[in-house]
């Protein structure tokens, strides 16, 4: 009885292993492989030949200026644009939830539309917008203010950059929080309602209790797309680094070290830094998150 | 468990070999250009085959298709060509680094602007065949701008011409003659960048016009043209950063001068020349004369060229170089004897260099200039011999060095110019904090 369990389980092991291994031989051809060519690439240089050359690529990464410039934008950059993407997104995404609202999917569908549109169109748009004689300084003139240097000021030009991430993430987060709205059972609610909960009250001890693990998803989800901010700063200041280097992050340095100075190794390491720190940050948000949680 | 061991040993096996791969020798990439066997123009002409190109759509394309025709009809050859357009800066680069790191088989010909070249052959110059070996610089080099061949040979490590050189550049005025008749000043006494600065502000008092277009992130242009016309090559001939020096630091003050007089128009890169077009003048290269004429066709007859002024009215006049491309043959292409042979005649033939200059090419070599085609007047232009006036111009060309991180030092300049104009910084300061931030990027030494 015991053998034919054995035989069992095996044979659903080898049935198992035969079912994933199309997908585990598409993930070994197009991310394993790459990814290991691309660590080893960090320790080479890369020309007509390819030679092993130790940390000297990575020493070169941390002796650039550039480097510790282009990771401070891109977290000021995360710093501005997830909190408010995330608080906006929730906002929107209950008032979406609310029953009397009619044409819910419209709204969804218009604020999703931003995640589906091309950054580049998208960016080039917004240029349009920061012109100085733009639309934002038409608005910013009619409140009785004086014209913005959006791309022309290092701090503007940091702002226009969160402005467009803002925008182009806020619709992705909100269909995201929505689901996960359309998951808290409504009797939570109505045991609350006759609790005497106001719907401040059941939206701090509910809500965003029961939602933390879409919202901590959502976190590292914008982390990881933060650190990686490239087309909308590329564009938006027409492949240079902006005023004061205030526009270059990690993704258009790794860009330019590729492609302008054909530095792949060098590149290649640039990559894996940004890896490690993706990697970091999504670990902690889980720790701290758990923390929490367990509280 | 078998099945799953299997799994994991393949990975690791592949893995492995994959990086072993990685860190192999190429065999097919590393045969010696200068061998006895390597091809010259004294190689039999191929007759058959399908030359690839990479070239940038419009009048580079056109002018391989109409030189192929004759080509064919010169030498009873019946060679066809299949281009694709890709434009010859970081496009390029970004076309053809992951075909050379793969080694794929290359097109047959490539484009390539002069100052994304040297961070290719830093890498690749093996991959590549030398037109100094084919024997093309000895045969034909006299006849190209003198500065556009010591470019040239500068741009690979081992300094040996590996491009056929195209076109070069120099930036020079274009300004509205008509807008600064109206405003009553006689162009043709503009000698100095002092003379301009007073012309500009005539210009604005009369019509309300700026003088000329600047970055608002940092001016960059101005600056560089100054500082050439001075001789500051910006990277010095053993490739060290050298950008606080004396005529750098003249050319931030006649910089501060033009700012301080009013007479500038600020904004975006991308809005330059249509902001230039609004202008007293443009500084530009010679590639801007067919856009002009065909982008703003309202300003028919109001624009001008002429040499950029000079700092003093005693110097000798030379012009600040804007860049120029060259053809590159990989070794690696289906056809690359044949590609040689036939970049050779389209670089050198006079018919050919006719065809060029119809489609408003501006050819490197000099000989171009000499046929009745390049003494044509031009209507937009008054009545200019433009192309003569354009080669004048060019053959002032001041001599620099490429080195594969120049075209970088753009930015740092331009953070050098917006710390000056925006924070006050004093010149020398910036200029220093600028240079040890790109010395320590890569790796060099600022010429103190």
């Amino acid at each position: 009885m015991t053998h034919h369990t054995k035989k069992g389980v095996s044979n659903y092991s080898r049935a198992a292993w035969v079912m994933i291994s199309p997908f585990l031989l598409f993930f070994i051809i197009t991310l394993l492989i790459p990814t290991l060519i691309s660590l080893y690439f960090s320790f080479a240089s890369i020309g007509e030949q390819i030679q092993f050359v130790g940390l000297e690529n990575y020493i070169s990464v941390f002796r650039d200026p550039l480097f510790a410039k282009a990771y401070l934008n891109t977290f000021i950059f995360m710093a501005g644009s997830i909190p408010v993407t995330v608080f906006l997104a929730l906002i929107l995404a209950v008032l979406l939830n609310q029953p009397h609202i009619h044409g819910r999917g419209f709204f969804r569908t218009v604020y999703y539309l931003p995640a589906v549109t091309s950054v580049v169109a998208v960016a080039s748009v917004f240029l349009t917008f920061y012109n100085p004689q733009g639309l934002f300084n038409r608005i910013v003139t009619m409140m009785g203010a004086k014209p913005i240097n959006w791309l022309t000021d290092p701090f503007w030009s940091q702002i226009s950059i969160i402005i467009v991430m803002v925008w182009l993430n806020v619709g992705f987060y909100t269909v995201m929080f929505l689901a996960g709205l359309q998951n808290i059972s409504s009797e939570v609610y109505e045991s609350a309602e006759i609790d005497g909960a106001s719907k401040i009250r059941q939206f701090f001890s509910i809500t965003i209790p029961l939602l933390k693990p879409v919202v901590l998803l959502a976190m590292i989800l914008s982390t990881i797309n933060g650190l990686g901010a490239f087309e909308a700063p590329n564009i938006l200041f027409q492949n240079s680094y902006g005023p004061e280097n205030a526009a270059v992050t990690v993704g258009v340095n790794l860009y330019k070290t590729s492609f302008e100075l054909v530095n792949f190794g060098k590149a290649s390491a640039i990559a894996w830094t940004m890896v490690i720190v993706a990697v970091g940050l999504s670990l902690g948000q889980f720790i701290l998150g758990g923390r929490k949680h367990a509280k | 468990m078998k099945i799953k061991s299997m799994v994991m040993v393949t990975l690791t096996a592949l893995a492995a070999l994959v990086l072993v791969a990685c860190g192999g020798k190429s065999s097919s990439s590393g045969s010696n250009s200068t061998s006895s066997s390597a091809p010259t123009l004294k190689t039999a002409r191929v007759k058959t085959g399908t030359l690839t190109a990479y070239v940038p759509a419009g009048k580079n394309t056109d002018w391989l298709k109409n030189a192929l025709t004759l080509y064919n009809k010169k030498y009873g050859t019946s060679l066809t060509l299949k281009t694709t357009d890709v434009a010859p800066a970081v496009p390029m680069v970004q076309k053809i680094t992951p075909m050379l790191v793969a080694k794929q088989t290359m097109p047959d010909l490539i484009m390539l602007q002069d100052s994304n070249a040297g961070s290719i052959l830093a890498k690749f110059q093996d991959s590549f065949y030398a037109s100094q070996d084919f024997g093309f610089i000895g045969q034909y080099g006299k006849d190209f701008y003198p500065a556009k061949m010591s470019y040239a040979k500068t741009i690979a490590p081992n300094k040996k011409v590996y491009g056929f050189p195209n076109d070069w550049g120099t930036s020079m005025m274009f300004y509205n003659a008509t807008l600064f008749k109206q405003a009553g000043v006689d162009m043709s006494q503009v000698k100095t960048w002092d003379d301009l600065i007073a012309a500009g502000k005539t210009l604005k008092a009369q019509t309300g016009k700026n003088l000329l277009y600047m970055r608002d992130t940092g001016e960059l242009d101005t600056v560089k043209n100054i500082a050439m016309e001075l001789g500051a090559t910006l990277i010095d001939k053993d490739g060290n950063v050298d950008i606080t020096n004396a005529k750098v630091l003249e050319a931030y003050a006649i910089l501060k001068k033009i700012q301080d007089a009013d007479i500038v128009s600020y904004g975006n890169t991308a809005d330059y020349l249509k902001i230039g077009q609004e202008s007293g003048m443009i500084q530009a290269g010679g590639w801007f004369a067919a856009m002009q004429q065909t982008t703003y066709t309202s300003g028919k007859g109001d624009w001008r060229i002429a040499p950029l002024p000079l700092v003093n009215a005693s110097d000798k006049p030379v012009s600040p170089m804007s860049g120029g491309s060259s053809w590159y043959v990989a070794k690696k292409a289906k056809n690359p004897v044949a590609a040689m042979q036939f970049i050779s005649f389209v670089l050198t033939n006079k018919d050919s260099l006719d065809e060029y200059l119809k489609l408003t090419g501006l050819p490197a070599n000099t000989t171009a200039y000499t046929s009745t085609l390049a003494n044509q007047t031009f209507d937009y232009y008054g009545g200019q011999k433009i192309l003569q006036e354009m080669n004048t111009i060019t053959k002032a060309s001041i001599t620099g060095y490429a080195f594969p991180y120049t075209a970088d030092l753009d930015t740092y300049l331009a953070a050098a110019s917006y710390e000056i104009q925006k924070n006050g910084t004093a010149p020398k300061t910036a200029l220093a904090d600028q240079a040890a931030k790109f010395a320590a990027k890569y790796s060099i030494k600022v010429v103190q």
